[in-house]
């Protein structure tokens, strides 16, 4: 079929971008898992002879240097560590939680439906952060707490989504059809339900790894989360900010690093959910 | 002829999309004169809606409207105007019935704001209720105050055509303006169409799948097929002697309404090409039985022929055709001697909250070996609830469902197993019918599932009814989207009949479907019921598609049974009112006369 120029030259742009962006998520996470390899320094290595060198100015330190001498490009690639590690459990522990509370939702209705729902209701009127702060000040500071609370924090996003969709497809008749074939719930989840519900956890689960990453940094950044000198993003723009003026480096850096994160993240997520999607014919 | 209102000459409307530009409607010409009503026909995609709508350009903005030469009365529209034009050409020249009343008035508003809206700045609340009053409306001052959801849909359509006629149009265009009604308000409704253009000299333009509409609510015909005009002419001459074969087929498999009338349907199979690139040729040569090898290189052009105009190589060898005769019955099977039930309801009651009225009342219906029973009704009669109480589907609140003879409750497991195999259900809406992600084969599969484990020798079964119900196997690995919609319907009987049952149950499974479509489900119904023998439970409100496949008829109204009997008995001598009316509110009624001389 010919197809007009412009649409040819929109969907192969798209596709150069998924490319860069899987390509740019890959370097970022086999950077961080075979960081021992990749860096060139220890992060913590500090070298007072050498500090606030600026990026790009000698090749023993491609990136730079903070204000003790410690290799930027280094704590870079061990600072992704916190986040991703929080950005995959939290979301993963808050998926385990959100999709088999919402199609139990979806599918039974009734009183479980409404005691779930609110309870779905409360978590969400609870600002997340505060929480954290909260848990992490009395609790101390464990990097499995954080994935904890952002992983209680979000798993209403995803059961309400998923218990929409089991809403709207329940009553349709191939689920009817396979229940009167002597299908059981179980396989009825499985087989119907949840090939349908992938599309929408793509959306929303890339989503929840972007806020789940950012209240990392955020918390790493207050203080609270991934302490110094251990390298985490969001704590290396805390320590940068005082240096702004001189030093930009110390903090746009790892923020530069932060932002292709996510962004590779949601282009990600959402390419898997145009594929996996029927285009307007899901339901 | 009078001088004609409307003369649109050359309209061609392009549609850009992601896949390329559908050339929807093709050089498409046609007039229509003061105080005539011009039928368009066709299956749905054929271009009715999308030449209706381009009257006024109410298409949507990936549409391009191209004219040689459009006039409705003194305004020249042709060529390219601006969207103010446009704009007034709706406000004074047209008014416009849409399919669904509901989704066309607002349900925020007040219906007498609607109207007063409608009539333009400074008109008062006097005159919306006068022109309520006119398009029938009961105590129209009173419902001036009401939403649309608080009228029935015949009221709403009502509601709908004052907004049409407010500021007093030449020509009123009704796109399906009965579909989305029950049979018994669609008379109501087109006669009062009728009376309002006696009445205001309205010129008219009634788009509808519905030949019996057309037979009866129009001078002019002009049949549609693949975005061209193929056959156009006075309507009763056009259907009393088709030429083109298009218009024949539509003919041939429409069902009649009445009794006398009923032959054996010809089914017109394929479907209407994609308008990408249309065809070298003529568009209809694939589906055509009158093709030769000219028609595979030039598309006919529409010529004069025997008082009409008609587009077809061939038309002249054609003239000759009568309507096919084959009187029909529906299949009968020998008796099978059981006084069983395969599955019955015994005063079955059913009320979906503790208030409000109940869906079924202490209904009893059996459905004995090899029959076939048709259940009639409007919306809200019960019909659909009493269908999925008889497969398990809902429960009832009172009474009891037996399956041979054992009520449900005392079923053993292997027992209920039984039963799932033996009585099956075929589904309305084929589109929802079949899991989207899954090919249909898979979704037979599934069904086979319930009396094969070994996946090998179901692969087998699934292939075999695929054959029995005409479609090739190949078409296993597809997904429900990539077939039509007769074929999705067809996929959805070969799932039922891969269990081999007893009873096939189906709710109004061919209702969604264009009538060509219909036929061949319909013959399939018969066919199948005639090698296999087995028994079927329809629900339609169709009465035409009823006593085409169903020896005994029920009819249902407001939950109850208010009448049963064998089909032809029923609709030729009905005692019910009710049943009565049903009868007598067909479209096609009037017209036996008509036809019968053909």
């Amino acid at each position: 079929m010919n197809l007009p120029k412009s649409t040819m030259r929109r969907r192969d742009l798209g596709k150069v971008g998924e490319w860069a962006a899987i390509a740019m998520l890959s370097a970022l996470v086999i950077g961080a898992v075979f960081a021992p390899f990749v860096a060139p320094y220890d992060p913590l290595a500090q070298d007072l002879t050498n500090i606030m060198q600026p990026p790009f100015a000698s090749m023993a330190h491609p990136l730079g240097t903070d204000f003790l001498g410690r290799d930027m490009l280094s704590r870079i690639i061990y600072g992704a560590q916190p986040p991703m590690v929080v950005g995959a459990f939290a979301v993963l522990l808050a998926l385990v939680i959100g999709v088999p509370l919402g199609i139990m939702s979806g599918w039974r209705g009734g009183w479980p439906d409404m005691a779930i729902g609110r309870l779905a209701d409360i978590q969400m009127s609870i600002p997340g952060l505060v929480l954290a702060l909260l848990v992490l000040a009395m609790l101390g500071k464990h990097l499995s707490l954080v994935v904890l609370i952002i992983a209680l924090e979000s798993w209403p996003l995803h059961y309400r989504v998923v218990r929409a969709y089991v809403q709207s497809v329940r009553g349709n008749g191939y689920v009817e059809a396979a229940s009167l074939a002597g299908v059981g719930p179980v396989g009825i989840t499985f087989r119907h339900l949840l090939p349908g519900v992938v599309p929408l956890l793509a959306v929303t689960a890339t989503a929840n790894v972007a806020t789940a990453v950012l209240a990392e940094a955020a918390l790493s950044y207050l203080g609270m989360g991934v302490v110094p000198p251990t390298a985490d993003w969001g704590s290396m723009v805390a320590e940068g900010q005082t240096q702004l003026s001189g030093a930009w480096w110390i903090s746009v850096l790892p923020g530069f690093a932060l932002i292709a994160l996510l962004l590779s993240v949601q282009v990600i997520g959402n390419a898997i959910s145009a594929r996996q999607s029927l285009g307007g014919r899901d339901l | 002829m009078n001088k004609p209102l409307l003369q649109v000459e050359g309209l061609r409307v392009d549609l850009d999309t992601p896949r390329g530009v559908v050339h929807a409607v093709r050089d498409v010409s046609f007039s229509i004169g003061e105080g005539e009503v011009l039928g368009l026909v066709g299956e749905s995609g054929c271009g009715k809606s999308m030449t209706a709508m381009s009257l006024a350009n109410l298409l949507p903005p990936r549409a391009r409207i191209s004219t040689r030469h459009f006039h409705i009365g003194e305004r020249n529209l042709s060529g390219g105007v601006d969207e103010a034009v446009w704009r007034e050409v709706r406000r004074h020249d047209i008014g416009f019935v849409f399919q669904n009343p509901m989704t066309a008035l607002n349900p925020r508003l007040t219906i007498g704001r609607q109207v007063v809206e409608a009539l333009g700045v400074g008109a008062e609340r006097a005159e919306a209720a006068r022109l309520l009053d006119m398009v029938g409306i009961p105590h129209a001052a009173e419902r001036m105050h009401q939403y649309s959801h608080e009228l029935s849909g015949g009221l709403a359509q009502r509601v709908v055509i004052a907004l049409a006629l407010a500021r007093q149009p030449k020509l009123l265009v009704a796109d399906e303006p009965t579909t989305a009604l029950d049979v018994s308000v669609q008379a109501q409704i087109l006669d009062l169409i009728s009376d309002l253009r006696a009445k205001l000299g309205l010129s008219m333009l009634i788009v509808s799948h519905d030949l019996h509409v057309i037979e009866q609510r129009t001078d002019r015909i002009a049949v549609m097929y693949a975005g061209r005009i193929v056959e156009t002419g006075p309507t009763r001459q056009v259907l009393a002697a088709p030429t083109h074969p298009y218009t024949r087929g539509l003919l041939a498999a429409t069902p009649r309404r009445t009794v006398a009338e009923r032959v054996r349907l010809l089914s017109l199979d394929g479907r209407p090409p994609l308008l990408y690139e249309p065809p070298p040729g003529c568009a209809f040569k694939a589906r055509c039985f009158a093709a030769t090898e000219t028609c595979s290189v030039t598309d006919p052009d529409l010529v004069d022929c025997d008082g009409r105009k008609v587009a077809c190589h061939n038309a002249e060898a054609a003239a000759g055709y009568v309507r096919p005769s084959e009187p029909f019955q529906p299949v009968r099977l020998p008796a099978s001697g059981s006084t069983l039930p395969i599955v019955s309801a015994e005063q079955v009651s059913k009320r979906f909250s503790d208030y409000g009225q109940s869906a079924l009342d202490a209904v009893d219906l059996k459905v004995m070996p090899g029959e076939s029973v048709g259940i009639i009704g409007e919306s809200g009669s019960g019909k659909t609830t009493l269908a999925r109480i008889l497969m398990g589907l809902v429960r009832p609140s009172a009474g009891d469902v037996r399956f041979g003879g054992k009520s449900l409750a005392m079923l053993r497991r292997q027992e209920i197993t039984e039963w799932r195999r033996q009585v099956q259900f075929v589904f309305q809406d084929s589109t929802s019918a079949l899991d989207p992600r899954m090919s249909i084969g898979a979704s037979i599969m599934q069904s086979a599932a319930l009396v094969e484990r070994d996946r090998a020798k179901a692969a087998r079964m699934v292939a075999r009814v695929l054959d029995e119900v005409g479609l090739s196997s190949s078409l296993a690995e597809r997904r429900p989207h990539e077939l039509s919609g007769g074929q999705r319907q067809r996929v959805g009987f070969a799932r039922a009949l891969v269990v081999d049952p007893r009873l096939i149950i189906a709710d109004e499974p061919v209702s969604a479907l264009d009538v060509s479509v219909q036929a061949v489900v319909l013959n399939l119904i018969n066919q199948l019921r005639e090698e296999r023998g087995l028994a079927l439970l329809m629900i339609s409100h169709d009465l035409g598609v009823v006593s085409y496949v169903c020896e005994r008829i029920v009819v249902m109204r407001h939950g109850q049974i208010v009448e049963a009997g064998p089909t032809d008995l029923v609709l030729e001598n009905p005692s019910a009112p009710y049943t009565r009316m049903l009868v007598d509110s067909i479209p096609g009624a009037a017209s036996a006369a008509i036809a019968a001389q053909a």
